[in-house]
């Protein structure tokens, strides 16, 4: 007799249980970042952003749904970034995939996720993940391009008068957008490329590459990459007599170009998304509220003393997919149901407006899956060791 | 069909029925496991041959980059950019295999690194072509005859079918007569030489072999993927190959396969327990390292021999019936076989040899003895075509002698000081080398199954020739674990295989127990008695007293003494060089 | 013209001994171990990170690392309690002992704010014996394995070493002071003082081993254990006593490399492998066997990828290793005809 009311309180227990939980759909946000391998610098962060949004919507019961990440590394590489990409459709029936950091491994799960018809968004820098457009259905991206920033540069370039720019640039993919870019640009601006050397993250020589382009006589130059390396060829730069205006990419963006650079980067000039110099935004720019709080919540969790410009695109995107799945929730589609759901989400995705991000303003539709205009690519200049926003003349 | 062979069977029905059992993610992981197991295959045996190769990532990315950049730009049937890729990876192999399998010890796998390296960058740095470190999509799939490969599971079992033959084709090139030669590769140079086997160009053919297996599994890469880039090529990917052939067991070409599917699982499981458990996938990377480490400190020959334990035993390659055709040995004595002239050699200050003449003739059995340094085993290495001489001539049946490899299709065939036979082949198997020169089969023969015939034949004379020197109940033991004695007959018979008019034997009895002793001398006796021509250099004075019928004796490098063994005891110079005269003990 | 020549030469040079210590601690290994060590890189990596740490006053991950090792030694010596009992607690007392004297001196070290040198030689002392523990880990098991079974073993080792850098440390880099700030400009070329102190630390590492090898009984018996390991132990050479010996030298010169190096480049995660590659093609132009010829070999490799970066920066890697292989061709005809 004992036993069965105990089997009975069990049994209740448990349907309430369940039942409670059922309460809640279950929205699934799966990710596939480079934690390991050549572009660790850059997966880490968006990482640690995704942690970070996860322990924030732990505390927060306000959405009508429950949020599951599940994440993975891809290592750097094609092929394990489709299979990992693979297991999150299959296995475990993610609704949206965030992927991937670099623009090969992107590029690489193009098919898969267009084929599984799954809403993909992507963190890779490269224009070419998000166009054409029309073959890009369901790939949106949050980070800017690099021809946004480039362009952004090179004007600045322009208006100084400046016509012949060399370029200095990693020779992986990261390296190779800004190539890609930089031609186009110039190009289209009248500036003449006079030099174009590559290096490697992991050199320890930058000079004879430096060198060269002195020799090339530019009246400006441009480094593409991330620190140590883009801190170190300035250096280099400087050692071998140029003394011209040097810009850089948002891959400069953080204090480790700073504090590796010191004194020799005094006066460098970098394009970068408003994560980089939010403080110097006067106070009615919609962005600036929300990177402080992004920022003081990032810098506090993982103790470091200037968030970069990283994770902030995969904390947009995990943001741009709640809101999303909020109105898809709300629009009445169930999110159990697996393929009506991604298909909302994807509809939903697209017509975001006017959201306020990290990385910028998003406004993506139909035939823009990037979403950031100019209204999102600030310049900004080194300072007394500081980043500052700069006045373009 | 024996139990080993159904064993085989069954597991390649299941690998292959596999793709459409499983979910379609762990398709997708099997699919690259059997990319990289068929590359894994051809390193094996690029190991077995004793070049380790940094490399084959590149060969790979140059079988995937032309592949698919030709379909791409032309839109040609992609079956034939995939011949014509590997095609021309295969020629792009044989130019790099001539230049580089010349080098020895640590400047051969440093030079794989080097190229594969250097090709490895080609692809990030020509991005015009290639599309550089961004990569390269819109890649065709695999059409076959008109029919597009994009079903996974079809696309999988094809790379499964191609990689198990691959397996079935080296397995049966292991014990045919390439294989036989090739196990001679690492280590055994100068038996190799002796036997008639063109080293460099075995090598080169070794080398292109793995080559073009890597080069079709980068192809087949690309054409699943549909997504070209250089990472997938790099260095990295060449450790990671060779780990897996390592890991696997490069004994064995299933070893490869095994060694893919082990690393390959082991990998994703990981992935799986930390993912259940929240850890991050730097964690992955080190407990791989980890597991690494601990399975070669357990199995350092490799898995595969663990597992072979449990396997039943492969069937043994027939040799019934009739052996290879024997030339018939003449009856005449007096004929000139070699003739040495003036012969002398200088090594730097030092002059080893000088002023030797001899000659040896149809029939004889000859002695070359001296005391210690005298110069035995310099003249006997420029006989048997190891050492070039630096002054006088050699003539062989009237003809200059050869060098290398040629010198057994004359008709001279040696044994060693040291005995160079593989211990891991059986005994019939080491004897059959001696038949190499007499047999023409070559890789793709061995590898299509297409001589059996001759294999057999081959096997029958070495049969033969082991019950002649009386080890026939040996023919398929570990010729390392015979002892030493019987391991010097055995180089005995596989020298007579050759069908030599001429055997050079050196120091046959060093190391010899007693009772050893006695069975060789009886089969040198026999030997004498079938008409075989015998060069013999010793130090048991006791037992080349016994059985030569002339004796040469050298000091400080001349010949201080010439004839029958009657004369030469007696002959003072011979008592005086050997300090004190009398008989030598074994030395 | 001439100028750029001149400047790619003396550039060439000096970026080539940046890979010099790290080729003799190569040969080191080889010469008494027969082992190719893939993952002499890493200490590059643990010394330099090590010495960052210390200089911003945190406590080094690598403390963590290193007791985390003596205590697996202690653990797989546990079959030894069982014979020989006060030998055993003599080996675990002696690695608790070692582990706490690691501890404390790193808290002295901190607390004393030493300078430069004084970090220097701290984080030498952390990070020397990780190459000791790792010789007992993999090596010392299985002494007789095949040179190709050690290549893999030592990649493996790699993976997880620099698994556990990034785990320690993050992907990012970090500045690290010299000993001497600044340079001089040698003709057109800037040197800094850092280099030369690579350099003359390289000729004393050079120096030291000849005549360690040469003229002490403890360098002999290294080079006995190489030449014939069981003929060495008849003589009661404790080989693995010499072998672990043998990585911890080249453990404590690779350190000391990283050490040097940081400051030039940075301190990061991933610096190791690069720096044992070049290494690695240096010394085995001497057949990684012959310590100045490993030093003529990182040289080349300076020179070739300076020259290389200026022509076609692009295309350096391809430039380089394609011209390598000429090298080694030579180098093999070379060899051959000493060997005769």
């Amino acid at each position: 007799m004992k036993i069965l009311s105990v089997a009975a309180a069990v049994a209740a227990l448990t349907i309430s249980v369940s039942a409670h939980a059922a309460d809640k759909p279950e929205l699934r946000i799966g990710s596939v970042v480079a934690m390991t391998g050549p572009a660790s610098a850059l997966g880490l962060p968006e990482k640690n952003a995704l942690e970070l949004l996860q322990e924030q919507l732990a505390k927060d019961t306000s959405l009508p749904f429950t949020v599951k990440f599940i994440t993975y590394d891809d290592g750097s590489d094609p092929t394990k970034a489709v299979n990992n990409v693979r297991k999150l459709i299959t296995e475990d029936r993610a609704h949206v995939v965030i992927c991937c950091t670099t623009t090969p491994t992107s590029m690489a799960i193009l098919e898969t996720v267009t084929q599984a018809k799954v809403p993909n968004i992507s963190l890779a820098l490269g224009q070419s993940v998000i166009e054409p457009a029309k073959e890009r259905h369901w790939i949106f991206k949050t980070p800017s391009t690099d021809q946004l920033q480039v362009t952004g540069l090179v004007d600045d370039m322009v208006k100084r008068g400046i016509k012949k720019v060399a370029f200095l640039g990693l020779e992986d993919s990261f390296g190779e957008g800004g190539w890609i870019a930089m031609q186009s640009v110039a190009k289209a601006k009248g500036v003449e490329i006079v030099a174009s050397e590559r290096f490697s993250r992991t050199d320890t020589n930058f000079t004879p590459q430096a060198l060269k382009v002195r020799q090339s006589n530019p009246a400006a130059v441009y480094i593409h990459a991330i620190p140590p390396s883009s801190a170190l060829v300035h250096q280099a730069l400087k050692r071998v007599g140029y003394s011209g205006p040097i810009y850089h990419s948002g891959g400069s963006a953080n204090n480790a170009f700073i504090s590796i650079g010191k004194q020799d980067v005094e006066g460098a000039l970098l394009g970068t998304t408003p994560v980089l110099v939010y403080k110097d935004l006067p106070d009615s720019n919609p962005l600036k509220p929300v990177i402080t709080k992004f920022a003081a919540l990032y810098e506090k969790r993982f103790n470091v003393p200037k968030v970069d410009i990283f994770p902030g695109q995969s904390w947009d995107a995990g943001n741009i997919t709640l809101k999303a799945a909020e109105e898809v929730v709300k629009a009445g589609v169930k999110l159990d149901d697996l393929d009506a759901s991604r298909a909302a989400l994807r509809d939903k995705i697209e017509g975001v407006k006017n959201f306020v991000g990290v990385g910028g303003i998003f406004n993506y539709s139909p035939t823009d899956h990037l979403g950031l205009d100019h209204r999102s690519t600030f310049i900004s200049v080194v300072k007394n060791g500081e980043f500052r926003l700069y006045e373009s003349k | 069909m024996s139990a080993r062979a159904k064993l085989a069977l069954a597991v390649s029905v299941i690998l292959l029925a596999v793709p459409w059992v499983l979910p379609s993610f762990y398709v997708g992981i099997f699919a690259y496991a059997g990319i990289y197991a068929l590359v894994a295959v051809g390193l094996v045996l690029l190991l077995q041959a004793g070049q380790i190769s940094l490399g084959q990532g590149a060969f790979m990315g140059l079988g995937a980059y032309g592949s698919a950049l030709v379909a791409r730009a032309y839109g040609i049937d992609t079956l034939v950019t995939l011949v014509l890729s590997v095609s021309a990876t295969a020629l792009v192999a044989a130019l790099i295999g001539f230049i580089t399998l010349r080098l020895r010890g640590h400047y051969l796998p440093l030079a794989t690194l080097a190229y594969g390296i250097a090709l490895a960058s080609v692809f990030t740095a020509w991005h015009e072509v290639t599309g550089g470190a961004s990569g390269l999509d819109k890649i065709p799939p695999l059409s076959l005859f008109g029919f597009a490969l994009t079903d996974d599971r079809l696309y999988t079992q094809l790379i499964w079918a191609i990689t198990l033959l691959a397996v079935l084709g080296l397995s049966r090139l292991r014990t045919s007569r390439t294989g036989r030669a090739i196990a001679t590769l690492e280590g055994h140079d100068g038996l190799a030489q002796a036997f008639g086997v063109d080293t460099t160009v075995l090598r080169v053919k070794v080398f292109v072999f793995s080559a073009v297996l890597a080069a079709l599994a980068g192809a087949l890469y690309v054409h699943l993927l549909r997504f070209v880039s250089p990472s997938p090529f790099s260095l990295l990917t060449s450790f990671k190959l060779l780990i897996m052939a390592v890991v696997g067991g490069p004994m064995s070409a299933a070893g490869g396969v095994l060694g893919a599917l082990t690393l390959e699982s082991a990998q994703w499981t990981l992935q799986d327990i930390l993912a259940r458990w929240g850890l991050s996938g730097n964690l992955e990377v080190i407990v791989f390292g980890v597991i690494l480490v601990v399975m070669l400190l357990k199995w350092p020959q490799g898995l595969w021999p663990a597992v072979e334990r449990f396997l039943p035993k492969p069937t043994l390659r027939s040799r019934a019936g009739e052996g290879l055709a024997r030339t018939a040995l003449t009856e005449n004595r007096g004929e000139v076989l070699l003739r040495l002239e003036g012969i002398g050699i200088r090594f730097g200050g030092l002059q080893a040899l000088e002023g030797i003449d001899m000659e040896l003739k149809r029939g004889e059995f000859v002695g070359l003895i001296g005391p210690n340094g005298a110069g035995k085993t310099t003249l006997f290495s420029i006989i048997s075509g190891l050492q070039r001489q630096t002054a006088g001539r050699v003539a062989l049946f009237g003809e200059p002698l050869p060098t290398g490899h040629e010198i057994v299709r004359r008709g001279m065939a040696r044994t060693f000081q040291h005995v160079q036979l593989i211990p891991e082949m059986s005994v019939i198997e080491n004897v059959a080398l001696g038949a190499y020169c007499r047999t023409d089969a070559g890789f793709l023969r061995g590898l299509f199954a297409l001589d059996e015939q001759e294999n057999r034949q081959a096997l029958a004379s070495a049969r033969a020739a082991l019950e002649r020197v009386g080890l026939g109940a040996e023919a398929d033991l570990a010729a390392g674990s015979l002892p030493l004695g019987k391991q010097r007959i055995v180089e005995i018979a596989r020298a007579l295989v050759a069908d030599p008019q001429i055997l050079l034997l050196d120091e046959p009895a060093a190391g010899l127990r007693f009772s050893e002793k006695l069975t060789l001398v009886k089969i040198l006796r026999q030997l004498q008695a079938e008409n075989v021509t015998i060069l013999l250099v010793e130090h048991d004075m006791e037992l080349v007293m016994g059985c030569v019928e002339r004796l040469v004796v050298l000091d400080r490098g001349r010949i201080i003494a010439q004839g029958s063994p009657k004369d030469v005891q007696a002959n003072p110079a011979v008592i005086s060089a050997y300090l004190g005269g009398g008989r030598d003990k074994a030395a | 013209m001439s100028d750029t020549i001149l400047f790619l030469l003396v550039d060439g040079l000096t970026n080539g001994l940046v890979y010099a210590l790290l080729a003799l601690s190569l040969v080191l290994v080889f010469t008494v171990t027969r082992v190719v060590n893939i993952a002499q890189g890493e200490y590059v990596m643990l010394g330099a990170l090590t010495l960052a740490d210390l200089l911003q006053g945190r406590m080094p991950g690598t403390l963590y690392l290193l007791i985390g090792g003596l205590a697996l030694c202690a653990i797989l010596d546990v079959g030894r309690w069982r014979r020989d009992w006060r030998q055993a607690s003599l080996y675990t007392g002696g690695l608790i002992v070692a582990g706490i004297v690691a501890l404390a001196l790193t808290r002295g070290a901190l607390a004393l704010h030493l300078p430069v040198i004084g970090m220097m030689v701290v984080a030498l002392i952390l990070v020397a014996p990780l190459g000791a523990l790792i010789y007992r880990f993999t090596v010392h098991p299985i002494p007789n394995a095949t040179t190709i079974v050690f290549v893999i073993i030592s990649v493996g080792v790699s993976m997880s070493v620099q698994g556990l850098g990034l785990l320690i440390w993050g992907a990012n880099p970090y500045p690290v002071d010299p000993i001497a700030a600044g340079g001089l400009m040698m003709g057109p070329v800037f040197i800094p003082y850092q280099s030369f102190a690579i350099l003359v630390t390289a000729l004393l590492a050079m120096g030291g081993l000849y005549v360690f090898s040469e003229f002490t009984l403890v360098g002999k018996a290294l080079q006995a254990s190489a030449m014939n390991r069981l003929g060495a132990q008849f003589c009661g050479i404790p080989v693995n006593a010499t072998g672990a010996l043998a990585f911890l030298l080249a453990a404590a010169f690779s350190a000391v490399s990283g050490m040097l190096l940081a400051p030039l480049i940075t301190a990061n995660y991933e610096m190791g492998f690069m720096v044992g590659l070049k290494g690695f093609v240096g010394g085995a132009m001497g057949g990684l066997i012959d310590y100045p010829l490993s030093l003529v070999g990182v040289m080349i490799v300076g020179g070739l990828e300076s020259t290389s970066a200026y022509v076609a920066s692009a295309y350096r890697d391809v430039l380089v290793f394609s011209l390598l292989i000429p090298i080694l061709l030579w180098r093999n005809t070379r060899s051959r005809v000493e060997a005769r």
